[in-house]
């Protein structure tokens, strides 16, 4: 207990407060030669980046985050669930079929990201000549800038993320007694029926948390989008971890950088805060 | 080590969904993971020319394979990350299985603060962290005046910041799940609280445990962010090298899909085998095993 | 031996990093990082995760450490260069030695800079693009060299006049050395050009956008002119060319303004993007191209020509279909609409890539990295580099013994770099790339959707590009 507290004391909590720190001064490239010259800016960088009709405004970002974050997780929730409950019967071929459930999961976000920037191609790419094949849409599309950046980012981050929530939801699953079901069975009650007042319920508080783990990995999901859509990428698929990229290595503006991380941090302390009251309250 | 999650009672299992069904569905599931990695595989044997520009499999050849190895210094970033993904996984299930065993089962004042913590530790983008995190490493290194930066150790203890608060609340969790009454068996048997940590409770963990250190692996055998500022030339990992030859490739004029496809296929070879090896411990119904028995 | 010979890094850092494929940006822009964190650490020691320690002697002896990017194309041909160049020093500094410390990551150099200015200590010579330096001369790393050591180096008209007037602002305070250069220019097919009846390449933009046409037949699905727009570099070589070239600037000369939505900034994109919408010599499907796809289309014959590509692309035509087919020229100078240059206005092809030594102001062995620098310039080095990393040489002296690495091919390259002209002197203008690949990305797209675009919109964005500009100019003067 202590010593992993105290691990994370000096890798996570003092980086973290350092951040909140930085995000006040005006510290970039000009001010490294000499940090103490950068100066306190106070909420500057804060009205800056919130200020929507400035130059240096992420709410475009803010929002394509959550939109993309929220139908990723409604998306790949659901399947991992369904692909867990199904793995869970007892058929023949179902180890083999487990084993490449996984595979997405254990796939490098370097090496998804590219196989679906391949897949993205326009017009040489899997996905059109597939269309072509089925003769639906036009010779070509452009799924990696303009509008469809953001449902080419979606569904790429979809395929990697369902693995996620199927696991948890697997090893919820095997903690569920059986003679919850036998007796279940006993009584009568359909499969439906078992479904959601055996299976649902005992796994719920992991479906929580997958849910809420979920989101926070899509929110802070960066080499993904990044290896995907290039940089820098379409202005409807910028998501908040990019443009923190983009404004820390590009702009070398450190200030506003840390300011967008804790904007960052602040929007996902909205899932945190349900998650914690919903654990609490299953807990009593 | 048993495959089956519940011990059947036959006659009264077996009547699952029709099995049609479940192959339907098995099926869609397969195809929805393959197609994109046998895309891989394909585009990886292509001849450079057309690589990933076609769907047609002619002229196949392995030769991407071999070229991939004498390209970049593969091997050695294997090593690498094998190493540092290998110890972060173990390291923190050990580490944080105590610390989640004492937040499920005790009740104390900064219980919820310590939760919160957690959460907020894992919900910090890594980039935001990068930063100041640097700044810490380098001053520790110039107070104790060892090179610690590039070390596989510091990677490690970096991961671990992200695996842990991430195992703990996983553990903590699942903990909670656990039925009390095999503790209060194991107590009224006159065993300590750390014989029934070590004897009940680790076992009973044990498919919680596999779990983090999955993740945990996955998480270190991924990242890059880290990497790239946390390692040397000799400690570089598969992240690094891949990002490495990525910009080689495509300095050097023409697109080399083929051999990118076949450096990912490689750098994600050792995670593949390792979840098949240790599936198993996924599957085992070790839990509901325990608390019938 | 910079890791883009094109394309220097330092400022460029995410303009330039994701080649292609997109990824190596966050390692270039990261290591960026070490520098930063270090900052924050005044006084510290040196950087352990970055080998950028400054030589003390061994032996008596004193050594010299010069940070080089591993050339990504020939890294072998690049050792032989060294090689020489040791060889070379040690004999001309008995006693002494020199360190090449070839780092495989392209932004190791650029945030060994950055380390430098933080912890006052580093490599006693940084190769860097001449796009790095005015990044380098504001963090303080970079100083002028003096006269004195000018001519011990054998006088600033040792160097091609274009290539030193990119070391330093205003062609004064030169900061750096010119190693070697590289140019944008044309790559065409002379077969597809004669089989449709066209006889040179074109030299003014009206010629280029007649024989595109020529070349192209939209309804058939063949354009005569390759495009590379998802190339992040890419967008703002096209229209930092066609603006010059309409006498306009993105930077105001004394760096100080930004100046993204000039009505020729306007009419440069909006040229641009005809190419596509107006005049269909363009697949509008170009636009999610890398510089890497860009090339293959043209060694497969599907493309014609392809303007404002980078001296690096020769290395792909020898052994690819066209071997017998491709030419090099010189990227039109004449803007469109106009028949010749008006008012004396001066051709303009490039502006100027290529790797410079620029020694740092922290260098405890100044004389001896000069000593290393002067014989970089020499004959034997310089045709060295021409010929193992395709690096056009800068010193005259080198012309005059090689003369073929002017010649031929190299021809159009050395006019290039000889009539090429100096982007803004500004550290900020690194960010100039990025801003712009995003100011175009919806019109590329809103083209591919709907075959037109809207110039509202594209005054939008370059609006918008322009006000991030001005931000980071002012965040130079805090």
């Amino acid at each position: 207990m202590a010593p992993s507290f105290a691990l994370m004391t000096v890798v996570s909590y003092i980086p973290l407060l350092l951040a909140v720190v930085i995000s006040v001064t005006a510290l970039s490239i000009f001010t490294i030669g000499d940090v103490w010259q950068a100066g306190l800016v106070g909420l500057t960088n804060y009205l800056d980046v919130l200020n929507p009709s400035g130059p240096l405004s992420v709410l475009g970002p803010l929002r394509n985050s959550v939109l993309f974050t929220v139908i990723t997780t409604l998306v790949a929730v659901p399947l991992g669930v369904a692909a867990a409950v199904l793995v869970n019967q007892q058929f023949p071929g179902r180890a083999l079929l487990r084993t490449v459930m996984l595979i997405p999961f254990i796939l490098p976000d370097f090496v998804t990201a590219l196989i679906w920037r391949l897949i993205f191609q326009s017009g040489t790419g899997a996905a059109d000549q597939v269309l072509r094949f089925l003769g639906i849409g036009a010779d070509y599309n452009l799924w990696l800038i303009g509008p469809n950046a953001f449902w080419a980012l979606t569904i790429a981050s979809v395929w990697s993320a369902w693995p996620f929530v199927y696991i948890m939801a697997l090893a919820a699953l095997q903690a569920v007694p059986a003679e919850y079901y036998d007796a279940a069975e006993v009584d009568g009650a359909g499969r439906l029926r078992r479904f959601w007042s055996i299976t649902l319920p005992a796994i719920k508080p992991t479906l929580v948390l997958a849910l809420c783990l979920s989101v926070i990995n899509q929110f802070n999901s960066f080499t993904l989008p990044f290896v995907l859509l290039g940089h820098p990428p379409a202005e409807e698929a910028n998501v908040l971890p990019v443009e923190i990229y983009t404004t820390s290595f590009t702009a070398n503006d450190y200030g506003h950088a840390s300011a967008i991380a804790v904007v960052n941090l602040l929007v996902l302390l909205i899932p945190i805060a349900y998650y914690l009251k919903k654990a609490r309250s299953d807990e009593n | 080590m048993r495959t089956d999650i519940r011990p059947s009672k036959p006659g009264v299992r077996n009547r699952g969904p029709a099995k049609w069904i479940l192959y339907l569905c098995g099926g869609a599931f397969a195809l929805v993971v393959l197609l994109p990695v046998a895309y891989m595989f394909l585009v990886a044997l292509q001849p450079i020319e057309v690589a990933g520009s076609t769907l047609a499999p002619d002229r196949l050849s392995p030769r991407s394979f071999i070229d991939v190895w004498s390209a970049i210094d593969l091997a050695s970033y294997l090593a690498n990350s094998l190493v540092i993904a290998t110890i972060t996984a173990l390291a923190s299930s050990l580490v944080g299985f105590g610390a989640a065993y004492v937040l499920a089962r005790f009740k104390f004042r900064f219980r919820n603060f310590l939760r919160l913590s957690l959460l907020a530790c894992y919900t910090t983008p890594g980039i935001v962290l990068l930063i100041p995190l640097y700044v810490i490493y380098v001053q520790i290194q110039n107070a104790v005046s060892v090179q610690i930066i590039g070390s596989h150790a510091l990677l490690i203890l970096t991961y671990m910041s992200f695996s842990l608060p991430y195992t703990i609340w996983m553990l903590s969790g699942y903990l909670t799940t656990l039925p009390a009454d095999v503790e209060e068996a194991a107590a009224i048997d006159g065993a300590t609280r750390f014989q029934t940590l070590v004897r009940i409770i680790l076992p009973l963990t044990l498919p919680a445990l596999v779990v983090t250190a999955i993740f945990s692996f996955v998480l270190a055998w991924n990242d890059v962010l880290f990497a790239s500022v946390l390692t040397k030339n000799d400690t570089r990992t598969v992240g690094i090298g891949m990002q490495l030859f990525v910009s080689t490739a495509a300095d050097g004029g023409l697109p080399q899909w083929n051999n990118l496809m076949a450096a990912g296929i490689i750098t994600a070879v050792p995670a593949v085998v390792l979840f098949i090896i240790i599936q198993r411990y996924l599957i085992s119904g070790l839990t509901a095993g325990s608390v019938k028995g | 031996m910079t890791q883009h010979p094109s394309f220097p890094q330092a400022t460029e850092t995410t303009g330039n990093s994701i080649k292609g494929l997109n990824t190596p940006m966050s390692r270039r822009g990261l290591l960026k990082l070490s520098g930063l964190s270090v900052a924050a650490v005044t006084g510290s020691s040196v950087l352990a995760g970055c080998s950028t320690g400054s030589g003390s002697g061994s032996g008596g002896g004193k050594e010299i450490t010069v940070m080089i990017s591993q050339s990504p194309t020939a890294p072998e041909g690049q050792k032989r260069i060294l090689d020489l160049m040791r060889r070379k020093f040690e004999a001309a500094h008995p006693g002494n030695t020199v360190k090449f410390d070839v780092v495989q990551l392209g932004s190791a150099v650029s945030s060994a800079v950055v380390n430098t200015a933080a912890t006052k200590e580093g490599p006693d010579i940084f190769e860097i693009g001449p796009n790095g330096l005015p990044t380098g001369a504001a963090t303080g790393v970079f100083t002028p060299i003096s006269d004195s050591e000018w001519s011990d180096l054998g006088g600033k008209d040792r160097y091609l006049p274009s290539m030193l007037a990119v070391t330093g602002k205003d062609n004064t305070d030169h900061v750096a050395i010119p190693y070697y250069a590289s140019t944008m220019a044309m790559y065409y097919n002379k077969k597809m050009f004669a089989d449709a009846g066209v006889a040179a390449a074109p030299t003014t933009w009206d010629d280029f956008v007649e024989t595109g046409q020529k070349l192209s037949d939209a309804s058939q699905g063949r354009f005569g002119v390759g495009e590379a727009g998802a190339e992040p570099s890419h967008a703002w070589h096209v229209i930092w060319l066609l603006t010059t070239q309409l006498g306009g600037r993105l930077i105001s000369a004394d760096g100080r303004t930004a100046q993204l939505n000039t009505p020729e900034v306007m009419q440069a994109v909006g040229f641009w993007l005809d190419w596509i919408a107006k005049y269909k010599i363009v697949n509008p499907k170009d636009a999610t191209n890398s510089s890497a796809q860009q090339i293959q289309q043209f060694v497969q014959k599907q493309n014609a020509m392809f303007p404002c590509g980078f001296t690096q692309a020769i290395s792909s035509m020898p052994g690819s279909p066209v071997e017998n087919e491709w030419a090099l020229a010189g990227n039109p100078t004449v803007p469109y609409g106009q028949q010749q240059l008006q008012g004396g206005a001066k051709p303009v092809q490039s502006y100027l890539g290529g790797a410079t030594w620029a020694i740092s102001k922290f260098s405890k062995n100044r004389d001896l990295a000069l000593g290393l620098a002067k014989i970089m310039g020499e004959p034997d080095v310089q045709q060295l580099t021409w010929k193992e990393v395709g690096g056009l040489p800068t010193t005259n002296e080198t012309f005059t013994a090689h003369p073929e690495t002017r010649e031929g091919d190299w021809k159009v390259i050395y006019d290039a770099a000889a009539g090429a002209q100096a982007t803004p002197w500004s550290p900020s203008f690194g960010q100039v790339s990025p801003l712009l690949a995003a100011a175009v990305k919806p019109s590329f797209s809103e083209l591919a959707a709907t075959g037109t675009y809207s110039a509202d919109q594209l005054k939008v964005q370059l609006d918008t590009a322009n006000e991030k500009l001005k931000a980071a100019l002012n965040s130079e003067k805090r």
